[in-house]
């Protein structure tokens, strides 16, 4: 279960998506997470959707890959899709006991697992077909003006990909560790949840700690290879836009605005009965 | 440049250890022990050391004193001509000495090979053009360079610890500290670590500080020392060292097996009984080709 995440993990290919700027990657994610959540009309969903479909074809990140990635997600899915059918009011379609389902709440509960979805494959995208070192240096210096009032933002890029380094290293270690605390006799499968989580504490409690003493002896390393923060230092890839990233925001700019834009198309409701008018 | 490449005199070094409130011991009190306690040597550039020691013996200590990373307590001590002691050349040491620790997972900082060897130098402040041609440069000689944008995830144990000291060549050092590379790795993989470290000192003359407990690593050292409770306890050529099996053991310590056996050989009755038969099994032998080397010399 656990190798199945694949958010934070990099796909090695070479595509334009690969070769982007990250800091293309960053700003056009944002800008689509942004569009997801301003789109009113199940139109604009479906095109978001085939417009990432393509990005995922063009970054030849195989779509497999990135949909098992997303299994990780399903809990809060069926949170979100249970929480919005129950709690959003409206015409009334199934009532069970105090509980109602509306028809509003079914329109909202799909919206809203289709928007989650486009969002966890979008920013799933851009880890995948990103570096992790690259992610950061981006992030650093798109947010490079916040230095000025002192948010320590080379440190906080660097925290943020080292943990991203170390997310694999955990995993197989926290594999590791259940197996050996079954081979003591751990039982992790049976039993109600409470039972199922009191059964996790022999194996976080050592894996916190060799957390600890993993970050102690990567500190002593990155010490001996003379790391002393942001001052003098330089980077091999100096990020730089091309022409290419040029249009790449240029294309997102342009999706943005039409996908905006969908807000003024009819709703897919009015236009089966537009449809439907003009048959019969 | 002098021909000295790190010099010691009366290096000492404590560790101050806070005992916690117990009921023998009410107030808790500081006390100290001593890592390393008055190390006098002198490393010529260019060699190849090995040093050896159990657990506990003050090795490690001494490695992280040779980075930099632990400051002398009493004594000094002095790299390519740099007293480490001094706060002002601390990075010039860190640089003059490489260091590589025993996990490798626990030293790379980047999930790509070219991007994790160009931390140092990053760290350094060098051109991103001269960077590159380091990463390069530092790959071809641990033979990694098709491994450039690879992920270390997914690799061996030996390919990682080639990697890390990739990381430390790009960083132009003089000496590279290494301490316990090999504990980790699987035979294969040490037999890769070790060829990586003969040739680098063969041909890129660097000069090569190993800490191990494999006695078969200390044969190919130039000079190799055995350091007990703080201490040197022997020095000397392999050969020298490891010819006073006695003593090693009284250390804790073993001798490579062949060794041991051409050792037993010399016992009087046994030596005797060879002798009548014309062979002759020199007290030193190393490895076992020089073993057989010798049965052959003597029929």
């Amino acid at each position: 279960m656990l190798r199945d995440i694949t958010i934070g993990q990099y796909y090695s290919a070479d595509s334009f998506i690969h070769r982007l700027d990250p800091r293309t990657k960053i700003i056009g994610t944002f800008f689509f997470i942004i569009i997801l959540f301003v789109i009113k009309g199940l139109y604009g969903l479906m095109i978001a959707g085939i417009l990432l479909l393509l990005l995922v074809r063009l970054s030849k990140v195989p779509l497999s890959y990135i949909v098992r990635g997303q299994k990780s997600i399903l809990f809060l899915l069926l949170f979100t899709v249970v929480l919005n059918m129950l709690m959003v009011k409206g015409e009334v379609l199934v009532r069970i006991w105090f509980l109602q389902i509306t028809r509003e709440g079914v329109y909202t509960a799909v919206f809203m697992a289709i928007r989650l979805i486009l969002l966890v494959i979008g920013c799933s995208l851009m880890t995948l077909t990103t570096t992790p070192l690259q992610l950061t240096d981006g992030l650093e210096r798109i947010l490079r003006p916040l230095k000025k009032i002192k948010v320590p933002v080379h440190d906080i890029s660097m925290m943020m990909s080292i943990a991203l380094r170390f997310i694999p290293i955990l995993m197989e270690e926290t594999d590791k560790i259940m197996k050996a605390q079954s081979a003591r006799g751990a039982d992790f499968d049976s039993g109600g949840l409470t039972q199922k989580a009191k059964a996790l504490i022999p194996v976080l409690v050592p894996l916190v700690i060799s957390a600890f003493r993993r970050a102690d002896e990567l500190a002593t390393a990155m010490e001996a290879r003379c790391y002393r923060g942001d001052e003098g230092r330089t980077r091999m890839k100096e990020l730089k836009y091309k022409k290419q990233d040029y249009i790449a925001k240029g294309v997102v700019l342009l999706a943005c605005v039409g996908l905006y834009m969908t807000r003024f198309l009819p709703s897919v409701t009015t236009t089966w009965q537009f449809i439907m008018r003009i048959f019969t | 440049m002098s021909e000295e490449m790190v010099r010691s005199e009366n290096l000492t070094f404590t560790y101050a250890e806070e005992t916690d409130e117990t009921e023998e011991n009410p107030s808790p009190s500081v006390t100290s022990r001593k890592a390393l306690d008055g190390i006098d040597l002198t490393i010529l550039r260019g060699q190849m050391i090995v040093i050896l020691g159990h657990n506990g013996s003050g090795k490690s200590t001494f490695a992280k004193m040779l980075n930099a990373l632990l400051k002398p307590t009493g004594g000094s001590l002095w790299v390519d001509g740099i007293d480490t002691s001094d706060d002002e050349n601390l990075w010039t040491v860190r640089q003059t000495a490489g260091m590589i620790f025993q996990n490798p997972d626990n030293q790379m900082i980047a999930s790509i090979v070219e991007e994790d060897v160009a931390f140092g130098p990053e760290n350094l402040g060098v051109d991103p053009e001269q960077i590159r041609k380091r990463v390069d440069e530092s790959l071809k000689a641990v033979g990694m360079e098709e491994y450039v944008l690879s992920s270390p995830t997914h690799m061996s144990g030996g390919q990682k610890q080639r990697i890390a000291i990739a990381g430390i060549l790009a960083m132009k050092p003089e000496l590279i500290v290494l301490d316990e590379p090999t504990a980790m790795l699987d035979p294969r993989g040490r037999a890769e670590v070790m060829k990586t470290l003969k040739r680098l000192n063969q041909e890129e003359k660097i000069t090569i500080i190993h800490i191990t407990h494999y006695m078969e690593e200390a044969v190919m050292a130039d000079q190799l020392y055995v350091i007990d409770q703080g201490k040197i306890a022997l020095s000397g050529t392999p050969r020298e060292v490891f010819s006073q099996v006695e003593k090693m053991r009284l250390l804790g310590l073993d001798v490579p097996p062949v060794t041991e056996l051409a050792h037993e050989l010399q016992e009087p009755q046994i030596r005797e009984m060879l002798q009548k038969k014309g062979i002759h099994v020199p007290g030193d032998v190393l490895s076992v080709e020089e073993m057989v080397e010798a049965l052959c010399r003597s029929n």
